[in-house]
């Protein structure tokens, strides 16, 4: 009896991943899957360009004269956007040499940029997860790539999407509440990245209350001496650090859950995907 | 406000958040996790003393600019 699986071709889940990571929806037109792939580049590196358009391409001039290098941008989240980080590192880099004023979208545009290489992140781990074939419907649940980008989103919601609610509760209680005792003791200070370059990337990984945080409270005038700001900071920055933990065991679970349904289709892993297990 | 009691509150409350999200991450299943979190958390805060106090010490001796 013919398959009647997809007869997509699989490729090297890894070599799917770091195409992915070198040109976003490279990954997916290496594995066949050109409409994925076009879409992924559309949708990353669409964000990455109105970003750069919207901060004029000065992000990285907001670190400090004595933090500039070749590698400081890399400890930023565009780096999961490899060729729009390098880009905008060849073409902008960290100014012209003389002072310039910030574009008032400034932030909004940093936002772009940075959220592309989060995006990027998980299209890398679709493209790995493709090419296993860890994502087709049938297995019973949610894309894996799907729901870790859920996890981000929202501290917990991927652990919700999987069914397991009290953790998900207990992981969006602690991260959001560590990320608002945070901002209350740095009085919102914490969330600019032009004053805490690096902590602001930490914190992005909290997904959307750190962004909805900062379009209400972030980018204060600071008059005065704010007591707890380094611990507020800290405790902002674990936050979104700490979510990674959080996505990294909603990736286990699905990833687990998506090779007993392979196992249960009767097809079976091998080191470059699956394939249909033979008669 | 106590300088001291306000640091050591907000400490417990990260140990508090990092043994969790680390419980959770060691354990599938939620009980396994739940019933580790107290030894974890102990053995935590354990080690936040200790490093504590090696930072006292060393403070007061090599690397002391008396």
């Amino acid at each position: 009896m013919p398959s009647t699986r997809p007869t997509k071709r699989s490729g090297d889940p890894n070599v799917a991943a770091i195409l992915t990571w070198f040109l976003p929806g490279a990954g997916h037109l290496y594995l066949g899957r050109t409409l994925s792939g076009v879409v992924g580049f559309a949708v990353v590196w669409g964000l990455y360009w109105i970003g750069l358009e919207l901060s004029d391409g000065m992000g990285f001039e907001f670190l400090h004269k004595e933090l500039r290098g070749p590698f400081a941008p890399a400890l930023a989240p565009e780096l999961g956007n490899l060729s729009g980080l390098l880009w905008q590192s060849s073409t902008f880099g960290f100014g012209h040499g003389f002072p310039r004023v910030f574009p008032e979208t400034v932030h909004i545009g940093v936002l772009c940029t940075a959220c592309s290489g989060i995006l990027n992140i998980f299209l890398m781990i679709k493209a790995h997860s493709d090419a296993r074939r860890l994502e087709e419907p049938g297995l019973g649940q949610l894309p894996v790539s799907l729901v870790c980008f859920i996890s981000w989103l929202v501290p917990g919601g991927g652990h919700v999407a999987q069914d397991r609610r009290m953790r998900g509760v207990v992981v969006f209680v602690m991260l959001t509440g560590l990320l608002v005792l945070g901002t209350w003791l740095c009085e919102g200070s914490n969330l600019d990245r032009e004053r805490h370059f690096y902590y602001w990337g930490g914190q992005l990984l909290g997904g959307l209350p750190v962004i909805g945080l900062e379009q209400v409270f972030g980018h204060p005038e600071v008059r005065h001496e704010i007591p707890y700001a380094d611990a507020g900071l800290v405790l902002a920055c674990l936050a979104g650090l700490l979510n990674v933990l959080a996505i990294l065991d909603v990736y286990t679970w699905g990833e687990k859950r998506a090779l007993e349904g392979v196992e249960g289709s009767g097809r079976e892993e091998t080191a470059h995907g699956t394939k249909e297990a033979s008669a | 406000m106590n300088d001291l009691a306000v640091h050591l509150g907000l400490l417990v409350l990260i140990s508090i958040a990092i043994v969790t999200l680390g419980a959770f991450f060691s354990h599938q299943e939620d009980d396994d996790a739940k019933k580790d979190i107290p030894k974890r958390l102990a053995i935590f805060l354990l080690g936040c003393v200790v490093v504590a106090a090696i930072m006292f010490v060393i403070e007061h001796t090599g690397a002391s600019l008396d």
